[in-house]
């Protein structure tokens, strides 16, 4: 194309007052205006805006324009609403450029001179670099019709079930025995106090029976590759030693298996479990499994074998080894959810020193009826407790730990204060920092629970220690004292109690930072998953194609993570239904002329989207992998390497219009 | 290294504090040499009166110890350590702090020029002092009925975080037992003292000694190690007014020091005012 055929519009935005009067809009399109190959310029308040695209569309038809420049936010933020002007207007999409004048001027500049000078060199960088554009098109290609979803607790069930309800073969993966996460640790639910089990349970029966639904428990994923519509997934299966085809489920064998004294993880190690082991009688699946590390046979290599024996399905198998599945998936939807904050490093609260020092965990299963007491609070010498105390933002809203609110612990404090109240009839003490309670039914139940007699205490606890102000009263030998200011009496209180409950807060779950890495999904300071947009795409990441269910993308309840766990299922199925999805028209692309087979490019990759063509000596790019990354343009030594889009012509065009 | 000896204010005064650090430093061969001209640390009374004066005593001694060519200051005393700390902390992050305090150090010719680390006297000789120097020097095994009670005082290990746990410390609890010292655990290790209350409001400190004495009788110790002049005395001598029976306060170089099997005339050990006897009965 020769050059003199070239007319570029300039488009310089005011976003309302975000950018103008920072930047003076109208000295940048006039200094547009004098630009080579600038036909014309304006200065509009919303370019995004329905008239602002007419203006460039009109131009477009009116004055022959061939490459249009828009100076305004982040192209994260418009470039395709731009790009879709000028493809109505009928030139290629790539035939545009944006100029991040909001972002990169006006937001971060504090004189106005500067802030428009930076603004003309950001405009005459982005004139000079479409000036080379080369119209591109992107493909479209067929979608596998499936769902990856990562984790098992309600979270991720729910995906799975709303997307297997679609229609959609949905691929459900959990790396402990049995799905249910942690609510099917959980009693009670608040604000309602239904019964967790009579809701959790009925939905991991469903999951398990699900036609569209296949379960890979005791799996974790180890690799993913590929794109949107078209992602590669390996599976590992960890070994069960038992076959789950023969399994039925009846139990003789944790009945007999005689290494009895293991602490259950299920149960917060409050009890013991058996090397042969389903985590809780409601597992799904029920298929048990032995624990490598307990088992005598497997750990110690001594004679045992007692649940081969009486196993009548002969379902145990020691030598069953870990498998790997290859799966082909369309979009993923992480539900890794969280983890309870260990509370050992705040030592003023005794944790691990006084056996009287529960985590919120520890108190559900110690409340649930499925747990080590079957449900009555009991402490560890079999006695009700009389006072209790429970210590809200344990972990939370704590600059030392985690300066966030995990968002749950006030309700479920609350949750624990009525059953404390209702199981034993102890005084409770809720010491709070500010009670946070903004959900449906949610502030109504914190008035229930004050009216059934409740102190609220304002005020971060100090300490909880053995030491007894008054030792020489019997009533509270062997109690805990709770140290602490009552911020709304101006008073400090020293209340013996039996019994502390900490409410711990909400971290990421382990192994969730490895998640995201494989997959190429970001994490904030804290761990949790960052969504697309904050508030208009929640569900959504930068990765096209995969999505966020639950707490893993930051601390919610059970209504909050079911909904959020819906919306993704429904963005994911969205994706799907369409059939076909367009490929990146920014890759790499390898001149056959200038390569010179020497494979560096190949060895870059870390999409696997180069392949070497023996017969012509030379790599090609296959299309659908490639990411664009431009590892392959940096590393050839021949130069045969380019990235469509990012040329070096272009961007070399482009740094010396702000440098020269 | 060369160690510069920060003293403090109560240092010489204290019961066989002075004594027994001088007795260590024979034992052990360790050079603790005198800041000259040295200052008072200024405390917590003078930061919350008037902080640039406050900057000022420490800068001078920060100033002093580097113009006789110091590595690093070592303290005896919390106080001294915390408030020391406190200082450098703040100059490190408003540097414009420096050349405040260098224009009142100017009237001395006296610069500030580099902030040197600041050390407790537990630390040199927990991390300092080579396992086979300890070895050389402990005459044999103790065999003393001691069973100590490790007592911190608010200000070495917060805020800090850098001397073990904050809240619930167990550097000298470690530390003794490398020595052979019989440890219990207590959960009084950092609760207040009194510190400069116990004079003008010595009827409200009682309870905090008290509380202090009872857990340790109630956890089965029978001796308290200090690591601070002012725990010291306001434990030994507040438990004049508690009608409870007297546990013996000592100050960690003395128990160091008998482990090591030096004499406790040595120690000072005579000076403490709730007596050691059996100890000394042991001894002669």
């Amino acid at each position: 194309m020769k050059r003199d055929q070239i007319n570029i519009g300039v488009y310089i935005c005011h976003c309302g007052m975000n950018i103008s009067p920072k930047v003076d809009v109208e000295a940048v399109a006039e200094f547009a205006e004098g630009l080579a190959h600038v036909r014309i310029a304006r200065d509009y308040k919303f370019m995004c805006s329905s008239p602002g695209q007419e203006f460039i569309i009109d131009d477009i038809r009116q004055y022959g324009l061939n490459r249009i420049v828009v100076a305004s936010c982040s192209p994260r933020m418009h470039e395709a609403t731009f790009r879709n002007a000028c493809e109505t207007a009928g030139i290629n999409r790539h035939y545009f450029q944006m100029a991040n004048i909001r972002e990169q001027a006006a937001w971060v500049t504090l004189d106005t001179k500067e802030a428009t000078a930076k603004a003309m060199d950001l405009v005459a960088a982005a004139v000079a670099r479409v000036t080379y554009h080369r119209p591109l098109e992107s493909r479209e290609v067929k979608v596998n019709k499936s769902i990856l979803v990562i984790g098992g607790g309600i979270a991720g069930m729910q995906a799975a079930i709303s997307s297997g309800n679609a229609g959609y073969q949905v691929y459900l993966i959990e790396r402990e025995p049995s799905i249910g996460g942690h609510m099917a640790k959980f009693d009670k639910t608040f604000p309602t106090l239904d019964c967790a089990a009579c809701i959790m349970t009925p939905k991991m029966v469903e999951v398990g029976q699900h036609e569209s639904i296949r379960l890979f428990t005791y799996s974790e994923v180890v690799s993913v590759e590929g794109f949107v519509g078209n992602y590669s997934v390996r599976i590992l299966k960890k070994p069960r030693f038992i076959d789950e085809s023969k399994c039925n489920g009846c139990g003789i064998c944790m009945e007999k298996c005689p290494i009895k004294k293991i602490p259950s993880e299920f149960n917060e190690n409050l009890s013991f479990r058996t090397a042969i082991y389903s985590p809780f009688p409601q597992a799904v699946p029920n298929t048990p499994v032995i624990d490598p590390d307990h088992c005598r046979i497997l750990a110690e290599n001594k004679p045992c074998g007692a649940c081969e024996k009486f196993c009548e399905a002969g379902a145990i198998d020691f030598n069953q080894q870990p498998e790997h599945m290859d799966i082909t998936v369309g979009s993923i939807i992480i539900a890794t959810g969280f983890k309870a904050f260990d509370p050992e490093p705040l030592v003023q609260y005794g944790y691990g020193i006084y056996p009287e020092v529960y985590t919120s965990l520890e108190f559900e299963r110690l409340n649930n009826a499925t747990g080590p007491t079957g449900g009555s609070i009991l402490m560890k010498g079999g006695d009700f407790p009389k006072r209790v105390a429970i210590i809200h933002c344990v972990g939370s809203r704590d600059a030392q730990y985690r300066e966030y609110c995990s968002r749950v612990c006030c309700m479920y404090s609350m949750k624990f204060a009525h059953l404390v109240r209702e199981k034993t009839g102890a005084e409770v003490w809720e010491f709070y920092i500010d009670v946070r309670s903004p959900g449906k039914l949610y502030e109504e139940f914190y008035n229930r629970v004050q009216k059934e007699g409740v102190h609220m205490i304002r005020g971060r606890v100090a300490e909880v220690t053995d030491i007894l102000d008054d030792p020489e009263n019997s009533e509270d030998k062997g109690r805990l004292t709770v140290v602490a200011e009552n911020t709304l009496t101006r008073r400090m209180l020293r209340i013996p109690v039996d019994m502390v409950i900490l409410s711990v807060g909400l971290e990421p779950a382990e192994g969730a930072g490895d998640v995201g890495r494989m997959i190429g999904v970001s994490s904030d300071g804290n761990g949790w998953f960052t969504e697309l947009h904050a508030k208009l795409a929640p569900v959504s990441t930068v990765i096209k194609g995969v999505f966020l269910a639950g707490c893993c993308q930051g601390p919610k309840d059970i209504p909050d993570t079911v909904a959020q766990a819906m919306g993704a299922s429904g963005e994911a199925v969205a994706l799907l239904s369409k059939g076909t999805v367009m490929t990146r028209a920014e890759i790499s692309f390898i001149d056959p002329d200038l390569c010179a087979g020497c494979q560096t490019c190949v060895e870059v990759c870390v999409y696997n989207a180069i392949d070497f063509d023996e017969g012509r000596g030379i790599a090609t790019v296959n299309e659908l992998l490639c990411q664009g990354c431009g590892s392959c343009a940096v590393a050839c030594p021949s130069s045969a390497a380019s990235i469509k889009h990012f040329t070096n012509r272009q961007v070399m065009e482009e740094l010396e219009a702000i440098l020269i | 290294m060369r160690y510069g000896f920060f003293p403090g204010c109560a240092y010489k005064t204290a019961a066989g504090y002075r004594e027994s650090v001088e007795a260590l430093n024979r034992a052990l061969a360790i050079q603790l040499v005198e800041i000259p001209d040295w200052n008072c640390c200024g405390a917590t009374a003078v930061f919350s009166i008037n902080s640039s004066v406050a900057l000022v005593l420490s800068g001078r001694l920060l100033a002093l110890a580097d113009l006789h060519g110091f590595d690093e200051i070592i303290t005896v005393c919390n106080a001294c350590y915390t408030t020391l700390r406190k200082a450098i902390h703040m100059m490190e992050h408003h540097p414009e702090l420096i050349t405040e305090i260098n224009k009142h150090l100017k009237t001395e010719t006296l610069q500030l020029k580099r902030l040197l680390p600041v050390r407790h006297y537990l630390d040199v000789l927990a991390n300092d002092i080579p396992e086979m120097r300890w070895r050389k020097v402990k005459q044999s095994k103790s065999d003393s009925d001691l069973r100590v009670a490790a007592y911190y005082g608010c200000q070495l290990t917060r805020p800090w975080k850098d001397q073990g746990q904050p809240e619930r410390p167990d550097v000298l609890e470690q530390f003794l037992e490398r020595l052979g010292v019989t440890v219990i655990e207590h959960s009084a290790k950092t609760l207040c003292c009194g510190a400069s209350h116990m004079i003008p409001y010595a009827k409200d400190c009682a309870p905090l000694v008290s509380r202090i004495i009872r857990e340790v009788r109630k956890k089965n110790g029978n001796i308290i190690a200090t690591i601070c002049p002012m725990c010291q005395f306001n434990l030994d001598a507040g438990q004049g007014r508690l009608n409870i029976p007297g546990t013996p306060i000592a100050f960690f170089t003395q128990i160091v020091g008998l482990a090591l099997g030096i004499d406790s005339k040595d120690l000072g050990i005579d000076k403490l005012l709730v007596p050691m006897y059996k100890i000394s009965d042991n001894k002669e």
